[in-house]
């Protein structure tokens, strides 16, 4: 079970991954054909942001809060004996949990709407967006399995936290 | 209870979710929804829910956060910094702590060629370090100096901080960039000139070279670094020369640094997997963090906390150099605790009204800003670069040595951040010219 989930969030991390590969080819050979001749590729800032976008924030988004790689302060935590440590990590994963699925459901039922309505964005290029609002929902509701398989994690006394820090940014 | 009370409650929130270590993200999204529920009802707490995050990914100036971030871990993970860091050396062979100096300004490029700080800082830490102390520089320098200097990859553009930053306060990013130039230079130059004058009256701190200049290597050096005028060029010069927007800057230096590293032969597969990786992770964090930040920039709006904070503000005084100088303490004192993103997505919801309200230039603003927010990054207890640095030394140099090191560095900060309050043209004077 755990190492499939892992096996599951490593395998979304590396299509956004191949998400930041295509929009950079994307964007590149856009501005390359704007500047010499004139002929951008239509849809390019539309399908930038709407779909490679979404695809390299939501797909991660279990790996990201399973691997502990969520931005956090952990001044004080640091200081916390081992009890309150425990306390305070169990209640952060079921608010965590929580949260995450109220917004897997919101962004779950617009995502329906948008496929219902088959929504469009208009730019140089009409282009219909449900499927890139369909990845919301999976991004989300796969982060809020992660918070609630370190609650079994944690009752069952495994690490649950890493220290991170030159994966970190800026 | 009024809309004011329930605003203030939750900033108060805020920080207890913090201190148990929830992410700042989910903690912003849990203090907006709920607070928004209580204050007015849940379909309006549904309702941010709903159409925030979407329409906030889908902008698409945000797409320079990962391209940016791609580049920089590119150009670190291939040793892109390798050349200049060498030419440096040998230039600066004779000068009093030249091994230092040579460091500060190869941060200075590279930073150049990244977004990122922690990028600079990694990258450099593991060519530098290495090399001073070898030489027998003290160890409090050889970190201190990369540790300060790894900051300049936030101020001197690209920079990730700059690209948020100007989403936010709805300033534009070119001209933030440009504007972080000569505040990069400034900060470079200060660092290098404490340097020399310290290694000058205590030869103990760094023992003088005795490498000879050779004219052979110097040519041989300089045949190896070409990498980095074609990259700052490409994506400065395209951005600034208006071939391009910063936005799509980002996915030209990336495919640039791709190109440059696989012509140097030194693309891996390693290296470019595990830059992807550091990508991917780096931006799904940190656009969960915003997402969160603009749940809680309405929040803030519907209770009315900034207003009420803008009138506090201003009647202690309305003098602009005050309001930065309270602004500057919060940071200061906040920045030892939380991480420069982390804090400023935090306070921007906050503070813009009262910015706003004292009628402050927001470009100049955000270069002051940016520089708070790196000094944050080296002052303990959560200077980000110091566990950076110590990670990646692998503990060879002790935490306190670091931390000792960087306290010249911290004060040369703080002269550099007179300047720029005291000299708002040093910030706006470039963007002026780019604006006729």
């Amino acid at each position: 079970m755990d190492r499939a989930f892992r096996k599951l969030t490593h395998g979304l991390m590396l299509v956004g991954g191949l998400g930041i590969i295509l929009m950079m080819l994307n964007i590149t050979l856009d501005v390359i054909l704007k500047v010499f001749w004139n002929a951008p590729i239509q849809g390019t800032v539309e399908i930038s942001s709407y779909y490679y976008m979404v695809a390299i924030v939501m797909l991660p988004m279990a790996m990201v809060e399973y691997d502990d790689e969520q931005i956090s302060v952990d001044l004080l935590f640091n200081h916390f004996p081992a009890w309150l440590k425990q306390t305070s990590l169990l209640i952060t994963f079921i608010a965590t949990a929580g949260m995450l699925s109220v917004m897997t459901w919101r962004t779950g039922l617009d995502a329906v709407r948008a496929f219902i309505v088959g929504q469009v964005v208009m730019g140089s290029r009409e282009i219909i967006v449900w499927p890139a609002r369909c990845m919301l929902p999976l991004g989300f509701g796969l982060a809020a399995v992660a918070a609630i398989m370190r609650i079994v994690m944690l009752l069952l006394g495994r690490p649950v936290t890493k220290i991170h820090e030159t994966d970190s940014i800026t | 209870m009024s809309m004011l009370t329930i605003g203030w409650i939750g900033v108060g929130s805020l920080f207890g979710l913090l201190a148990l270590r929830m992410s700042i993200g989910i903690a912003l999204m849990i203090v907006s929804f709920v607070g928004i529920a209580v204050m007015l009802n849940t379909t309006a707490a549904f309702g941010i829910v709903s159409a925030l995050p979407f329409s906030f990914i889908g902008n698409w100036s945000l797409t320079a956060i990962p391209m940016f971030l791609l580049m920089g871990f590119i150009a670190a993970n291939t040793g892109l910094t390798n050349g200049v860091f060498n030419l440096l050396k040998l230039l600066l062979a004779r000068v009093p702590g030249g091994l230092a100096s040579a460091s500060v300004g190869a941060c200075g490029l590279f930073a150049a060629a990244s977004g990122s700080s922690i990028a600079t800082t990694a990258a450099m830490s593991r060519i530098a370090v290495p090399e001073m102390l070898r030489a027998k520089y003290h160890p409090s320098l050889a970190t201190g100096v990369v540790a300060a200097s790894g900051t300049l990859g936030s101020l001197i553009p690209p920079s990730i901080l700059m690209v948020l930053y100007g989403i936010f306060t709805e300033q534009s990013i070119g001209q933030l960039f440009i504007a972080g130039v000569i505040p990069g230079v400034i900060s470079a130059l200060i660092y290098i000139a404490m340097i020399t004058v310290r290694c000058a009256f205590n030869p103990e701190l760094a023992p003088r070279s005795v490498e000879v200049f050779d004219t052979a290597r110097f040519f041989h050096l300089l045949s190896s670094v070409w990498p980095f005028p074609v990259l700052i060029m490409g994506v400065l010069g395209g951005i600034f020369g208006g071939f391009f927007t910063p936005t799509e800057a980002g996915a030209i230096g990336a495919t640039l640094a791709i190109l440059i590293a696989s012509l140097r032969r030194s693309l891996t597969w390693e290296a470019m997997r595990s830059a992807i990786r550091q990508t991917v992770v780096a931006t799904s964090s940190i656009f969960f963090l915003s997402i969160g930040a603009i749940m809680f920039t309405r929040f803030m709006g519907l209770s009315g906390v900034p207003g009420a904070l803008t009138d506090a503000m201003l009647s202690v005084s309305d003098d602009k150099i005050v309001i930065i100088l309270m602004v500057a303490g919060l940071f200061v004192i906040l920045g030892m605790v939380i991480d420069s993103i982390g804090l400023m997505l935090l306070t921007l919801p906050v503070l813009l009204p009262v910015l706003e309200g004292a009628d402050i230039n927001l470009i100049w603003f955000g270069i002051i800003t940016i520089k708070l927010l790196e000094i944050g990054l080296v002052t303990p207890p959560v200077g980000l670069n110091l566990y950076v640095l110590h990670s990646a030394l692998a503990g060879k140099v002790k935490l306190g040595d670091i931390m000792s090191g960087t306290t010249w560095f911290i004060a040369m900060d703080l002269l550099t951040l007179i300047l720029l309050i005291a000299f708002p043209a040093l910030s706006l004077f470039l963007p002026s010219l780019m604006a006729n």
